[in-house]
């Protein structure tokens, strides 16, 4: 069971189709890294998941339970963050809480415990409109942890904080997952800054999804793409003996390219290669980093 | 329940707000100027204060401007000011967000904006009897009105000017959920009250929604009862509010 499972969830603006069966899968306690590109369908796919636009095809499930039977129940136990921050200009950080704590019928002292959580305990009487980004942006998420929810969406949370705030991010929802199994769909267009943070990935493009799994298969995928590649005399004989000792080699303007190989396999196929007298002149290995996939899965 | 928890938070997000301070504004405007009026004015006063139907002729006289431009006005951009709390805060996305269901957020919120004009009729009789009050208090030949104050009168005329203001609150509340732009409702607002009082003279002037407070102001009362037909557009023009309020795409 999923704590969110969309299946073919699709949506069109017009004739424009800006998602297409979108089947994300965020696995119970995991931190999901939600990845694409600004425009890619990110928010639409939060915003739909949450009933904030009218749902066109495809289905949404959370914990098992299809959202529109059970919405109440299913967003008393989401907290959320869409796009900009959602806070009452002309008051205070503990009387937007207090708005939300009515709601959610949550002790009082719950907003202590998240005021302190974020770092705002001091901010008093200070109303919401006097925060600075970075402030108003802890303030929200003080706002989506107050009910203590199973489910956490988080789009863009880090947008507007400073490199020391986004290490604190980390931090913290990291030990919302460790300590209270909390799951944390988080979304962002920057691989770079959720690597550190996230179990699973899902990579959306133009509302199409192009990788879902966990982040051990990205980087698995991160590793069958580098390569070593070989200068060597010869590149046609190169590639055919290769291609003999079942390695998947192929020719790439004048250089041989083929898997990576273990410094003991280049060294009998070097070897191999100067006694069929093939000189070889240059042996370099090419690592795609996370980023790279990303932006080749973005590219496709 | 839920209901009561949702009317707790939408009061408590207009604390502090510009709609809240319009309110107290609004219902003290009319009887400040009037008190002022009186106190630079004094002359016919003495008589006038021990009429045997003192109240009741004050009571006209204070709802007069009260009732053809103040009191639409103040509705018009009240309204507007409160929907404007979640559109200007980007607060929709959250409220739709939270455990309630879309119907006991629409009820909760136009539950609080009636509450709004409630108060703003109490404070506004409030400020009636304190503009009579004031000037037998600072001016020697001023007694304080021999009639007895008729709180029934009062209580009567009041809740009827609440209802017959009722299809402008309704239609405010539609364009005010709709539009994010704050100029549209206020605008429409403004332009409709603007033809209600054009046309006013018109002898079926009674089937537009903004006039009802007005013809009964004038004692123009149609063959069919205007209160009722006041009501009947509330109903209807809420009705329609709720659907286009569900029914809208986007909710964040």
């Amino acid at each position: 069971m999923y704590a969110l499972e969309t299946t073919a969830l699709t949506y069109h603006f017009g004739k424009d189709c800006v998602l297409e069966n979108i089947n994300l899968q965020v696995p119970q306690g995991s931190i999901y890294g939600f990845l694409g590109p600004n425009g890619a369908g990110k928010t639409t796919t939060l915003k739909l998941t949450l009933g904030l636009l009218r749902k066109q095809q495809g289905s949404i499930a959370f914990f098992g339970k299809a959202f529109e039977k059970n919405r109440l129940e299913v967003l008393r136990n989401v907290g959320s963050l869409i796009e900009s921050p959602s806070l009452y200009a002309h008051l205070s950080a503990r009387e937007n809480l207090k708005v939300l704590q009515k709601i959610y019928r949550c002790s009082e002292k719950r907003i202590d415990e998240v005021l302190a959580l974020v770092g705002l305990a001091y901010t008093g009487l200070k109303k919401a409109g006097q925060f600075s980004l970075g402030m108003k942006q802890r303030l929200s998420i003080a706002m989506a942890l107050l009910h203590a929810p199973r489910l956490l969406i988080l789009d863009e949370p880090t947008n507007g904080l400073d490199p020391n705030g986004i290490i604190e991010m980390r931090e913290l929802l990291k030990k919302l997952s460790q300590q209270h199994g909390t799951t944390v769909v988080v979304s962002s267009h920057l691989l770079a800054e959720i690597e550190k943070l996230v179990t699973d990935v899902g990579i959306i493009h133009k509302g199409k999804m192009m990788f879902q799994g966990t982040f051990e298969a990205l980087k698995e995928r991160q590793h069958q793409s580098s390569a070593t590649i070989l200068g060597t005399t010869d590149p046609e004989a190169t590639q055919r003996f290769l291609v003999e000792c079942h390695i998947d080699a192929r020719r790439e303007n004048g250089s041989v390219v083929l898997p990576l190989q273990s410094v003991e396999q280049m060294t009998e196929v070097t070897r191999q290669l100067v006694a069929r007298d093939i000189g070889v002149y240059e042996i370099t290995t090419r690592k795609n980093d996370l980023e790279t996939i990303f932006m080749n899965l973005v590219k496709e | 329940m839920t209901l009561f928890y949702s009317l707790q938070t939408e009061w408590l997000k207009k604390k502090g707000s510009l709609a809240s301070w319009l309110v107290v504004i609004g219902a003290f405007f009319t009887p400040s100027v009037l008190t002022l009026i009186q106190i630079m004015r004094p002359e016919k006063l003495p008589e006038k204060f021990q009429a045997p139907d003192f109240w009741e002729s004050f009571f006209k006289n204070s709802w007069q401007t009260m009732n053809v431009m103040l009191l639409p006005m103040g509705i018009i951009l009240a309204i507007s000011l409160i929907t404007q709390l979640e559109y200007k805060n980007n607060a929709w996305k959250q409220l739709h967000a939270t455990p309630q269901s879309l119907t006991t957020i629409f009820i909760a919120k136009f539950t609080v904006i009636l509450m709004m004009q409630l108060q703003l009729f109490i404070l506004f009789t409030v400020g009636i009897y304190l503009s009579a009050l004031i000037p037998s208090l600072v001016l020697a030949d001023v007694h304080y009105p021999a009639e007895t104050f008729p709180y029934m009168y009062f209580l009567r005329e009041s809740a009827l000017y609440f209802i017959d203001v009722l299809p402008i609150v309704a239609i405010q509340y539609l364009l005010a959920l709709q539009f994010r732009n704050f100029l549209i409702p206020v605008g429409a607002g403004l332009i409709l009250m603007v033809t209600g009082i054009i046309m006013i003279s018109w002898k079926y002037a009674y089937v537009f929604p903004y006039n009802y407070s007005m013809l009964y102001f004038l004692n123009r009362f149609p063959a069919i009862n205007l209160h009722a037909l006041a009501l009947g557009w509330f109903g209807g023009i809420m009705t329609v509010a709720y659907v286009l309020y569900v029914t809208k795409r986007d909710k964040g």
